[in-house]
């Protein structure tokens, strides 16, 4: 029994030898767990590494001309008090990091201390150099107040001579310095004006953050002051609590998740990019290991050419299948384990096409891959073919997040109709919320299954000619020769 | 059926080069028959067009009686000149691969492979990956592979090459045992003398022509002897030898070999009234007919026929070793 002039019995015995050769090995094995193993232990590090990312315990003096003659002392101030707010953090994440720790005391200098110390008329810089000792992971700015007329560039002109000498103590040196407008607090006739900074070079952009945060809280505070406004009144009105969207469900109530939605319209297509870039590697591997260790003509005695890639390409793409069904099956997993992925849906669409998309998407990639692998003679040969075909795989990455948002747009259709990122394209598009006619779905798939069945007359040709073919490497031209040849 | 390869006018080019030219050939059932021709000649291509890995550009071919060998596959057993196996796959399971794709039933084919590894002296490595065999270990797996499904047809490419002594005379003994079980052999070699030792027919390609196709004893006999050797009575004799037989008549010239003293015959003189001459007038302890070796008769023909390549030049060609020849034929396409 042949089809179309294959023995299905030594085809599967070719796929079969593929798959056990590449998915039941160690490597493979590892390699399919690590990489989820990344993503769940990785991310949420790095994360919660980017959300504690404080500025740095830099120490120093800003020197502030404060033209308005009203804000200086309350910059001053409210440094102190963003540097005890962070302090008190930093102490109770540590707590709450030791369990074993009862807990934690209120620090003794904490923000209600220095409030009161203020409250009962200490100086401000004598405050501030308290906290020196006290708080060591976060930054202490001591503001010095300069004469309300001084030069600005003389400050600069200061600070530059700073940077040039070595030594003396940190906190001493300037970090930079605070131009209040004098109109900042009081009306002018040009309206409201403002701040400005000048800080040293290569200081952390935290830091000057921190300053220019203190700056416009104090300047705000007293404008509402000066425009006989009560500050916390007026904090009270401007407030409103966020509260999260609930999408109503046939029993109830759930959070809404619609922005997730929206990245997750990309899933299915991720999904298939991985599956089908890791079979179509592995395939052009183990090509070119037949060739080098030159098993290929042996095999040749017993399969044809076709029959041989065939049954290559059908067992990589259970490689792929497996790949996808354990990363999917993760997913699903999370789905019922996840209180957040829970009622995430794709529409039917969706799963149909998947399959369907799967299957044309890894013919092209793969066929290629195949041609490529015949056709040198060793990895290091196979790159200048690989780049090529790894820009296609990497085109839908790219496109995803804007067809998903967009998904009817021009671009859009005429991507889903072109092969090989057709498949990808109308995957993301099916996933998204407004999904396309059913015609454009139809369309799609055929126009991947042309696309398919070209690649697939190309690779046969490339591969029975170059299978046999050692020594220099083909250019295009060359491979073109083959395919007339073959 | 009594043709195992029938082959008419089969023509093969890669780009401009032409590998075979109007090849015809017939190998008759149960013969063992020698493919022979330098490097290059066009054996291997011969060979991948027999297996239908390549197909003629012009001729017809028949294999086993049916119109290629994608027919009859699981029928033939080969042993490609390129050879390699699965470096990562256990010996046996490599073995039995094979086995399986050439159609061999899954029922006792692990118990056949064990015999076949005791036969070639490899107990005990089907456990093994291939990779930790040497090459000429590796070589007998590949027999192996190539014969386990007992075809009707074995190809054999170059098959000793490679090999030591003693692995090269257990090959020939599995080769001439697979030839008395009815199998039909075809050995490729750039080795005449090997074609000799083994076959009771040969094919002889040059460039890729076929210059010669007959038996082994029809061949050598087309060739008349055209020296004679003998050995001194005593090594004190060896000048008054040399000089006696230089002038008998007829005797072109008298050299030294590694097969002892030749005398070389002219054209048209009766080697065998030379040989009795030589016996009475010289002082000998031996003197015989040489009779022409396989590379005698290749040299003849080839020298005779385009003379664009000197006696000593052609034998060197015979006697370099490698196959980088016939590598580079591939490349050019």
């Amino acid at each position: 029994m042949s089809v179309f002039g294959m023995e299905p019995g030594k085809v599967a015995r070719v796929a079969v030898r593929e798959f056990a050769s590449t998915a039941l090995t160690k490597g493979f094995i590892i390699g399919v767990f690590v990489f989820p193993a990344i993503l769940v232990v990785v991310m949420p590090l790095v994360i919660s590494l980017i959300n504690s990312s404080k500025a740095p315990p830099v120490r120093g003096t800003l020197a502030i001309v404060d033209r308005s003659g009203v804000v200086a002392e309350d910059v001053g101030k409210q440094l102190l008090f963003a540097a005890a707010e962070a302090e008190e953090e930093a102490a109770q994440e540590a707590a709450e990091g030791d369990e074993a720790a009862p807990t934690a005391p209120a620090p003794s200098g904490g923000m209600a201390d220095l409030q009161s110390q203020l409250a009962a008329g200490q100086d401000l810089g004598a405050v501030q150099r308290a906290a020196l000792d006290r708080y060591t992971s976060t930054p202490i700015i001591i503001t010095e107040v300069r004469d309300t007329n001084a030069d600005i560039e003389e400050i600069q002109k200061e600070i530059r001579a700073e940077q040039a000498e070595e030594g003396g103590d940190e906190i001493d040196r300037l970090v930079g310095v605070l131009v209040v407008d004098s109109d900042a607090v009081v009306k002018g006739s040009d309206g409201y004006g403002s701040y400005q900074l000048f800080t040293r070079p290569k200081l952390d952009a935290r830091v000057s953050g921190d300053i220019e945060d203190a700056a416009r809280d104090a300047i705000r505070e007293r404008r509402y002051a000066a425009a006989g406004f009560n500050a916390n009144d007026l904090r009270e009105l401007t407030t409103i609590e966020k509260r999260k969207t609930e999408e109503i469900t046939e029993t109830g109530t759930r959070e809404s998740n619609a922005e997730f939605q929206m990245i997750l319209a990309a899933a299915p297509m991720f999904l298939i990019l991985i599956a089908v870039a890791t079979g179509g590697q592995y395939l052009l591997t183990t090509t070119i290991e037949e060739k080098s260790s030159r098993v290929v003509e042996v095999l040749l005695s017993a399969v044809s050419a076709t029959e041989l890639m065939t049954g290559k390409i059908l067992g990589q793409m259970l490689v792929g299948l497996t790949l996808a069904a354990i990363y999917g099956g993760l997913g699903v997993a999370g789905m019922f384990f996840i209180p957040f992925l829970a009622g995430v849906s794709f529409a039917p669409s969706v799963l149909v096409l998947f399959p369907i998309c799967f299957v044309l998407a890894y013919m092209m990639i793969a066929s290629l891959m195949a041609a490529a692998g015949s056709a040198v003679n060793e990895l290091r040969e196979a790159q200048s073919f690989m780049v090529p075909i790894m820009m296609l795989l990497m085109l839908p990455y790219f496109l995803a997040f804007p067809i998903s948002l967009n998904p009817n747009a021009v671009y859009s259709v005429v991507l889903s109709m072109v092969p090989p990122v057709s498949p990808f394209v109308i995957l993301i598009r099916a996933a998204s919320t407004d999904p396309p006619p059913v015609w454009q779905m139809a369309a799609s798939v055929v126009a991947s299954g042309i696309g398919a069945l070209v690649c697939l007359w190309f690779a046969g040709k490339v591969f029975r000619v170059g299978l046999l073919m050692f020594g220099k490497p083909p250019n295009l031209g060359t491979l073109i020769k083959w395919v007339r040849m073959a | 059926m009594t043709k195992a390869i029938e082959m008419r006018g089969v023509r093969k080019t890669f780009g401009k080069k032409v590998a075979v030219e109007g090849l015809d050939l017939e190998v008759e059932l149960g013969g063992l028959t020698g493919l022979i021709g330098p490097n290059g000649a066009g054996k291997t291509t011969s060979i991948r067009m027999v297996m239908a890995i390549l197909f003629p550009d012009k001729g017809e071919l028949s294999i086993l009686g049916k119109k290629s060998a994608v027919e009859s596959k699981d029928q033939i057993g080969y042993l490609p000149e390129e050879r390699g196996v699965y470096k990562k796959m256990k010996v046996g399971a490599f073995i039995k691969h094979m086995a399986r794709l050439k159609g061999l039933p899954f029922d006792g084919i692990g118990r056949k492979v064990g015999e076949w590894l005791e036969r070639v002296d490899l107990p005990g490595v089907a456990d093994k990956k291939c990779e930790e065999l040497s090459k000429g270990m590796q070589q007998k797996v590949q027999f192996i592979a190539s014969v386990i499904h007992e075809p009707k047809l074995l190809i054999l490419d170059e098959p000793f090459s490679g090999l030591d002594p003693v692995n090269m005379r257990l090959l020939r003994e599995l080769i001439k045992e697979q030839q008395e079980h009815g199998t039909t052999v075809i050995f490729s070699t750039h080795v005449m003398f090997q074609a000799e030792q083994v076959c009771d027919k040969v094919v002889m390609i040059h460039q890729g022509h076929k210059v010669l196709d007959d038996s082994i004893d029809a061949i050598k006999a087309r060739v008349p002897t055209r020296s004679v050797l003998f050995d001194p009575l005593t090594p004190n004799d060896t000048h008054a030898a040399a000089s006696a037989v230089s002038s008998i008549g007829g005797v072109d010239r008298v050299d030294r070999t590694d097969r002892g003293h030749e005398a070389h015959l002219m054209d048209g003189v009766d080697a065998a009234e030379v040989l009795r001459r030589i016996a009475s007038e010289a002082p000998v302890a031996r003197v015989e007919l040489r009779r022409p070796t396989l590379e005698d008769v290749f040299v003849d023909i080839v020298a005779g026929g385009s003379g664009d390549l000197s006696e000593e030049q052609l034998r060197a060609q015979l006697r370099e070793g490698g196959k980088s020849v016939e590598v580079e034929e591939e490349v050019s396409a």
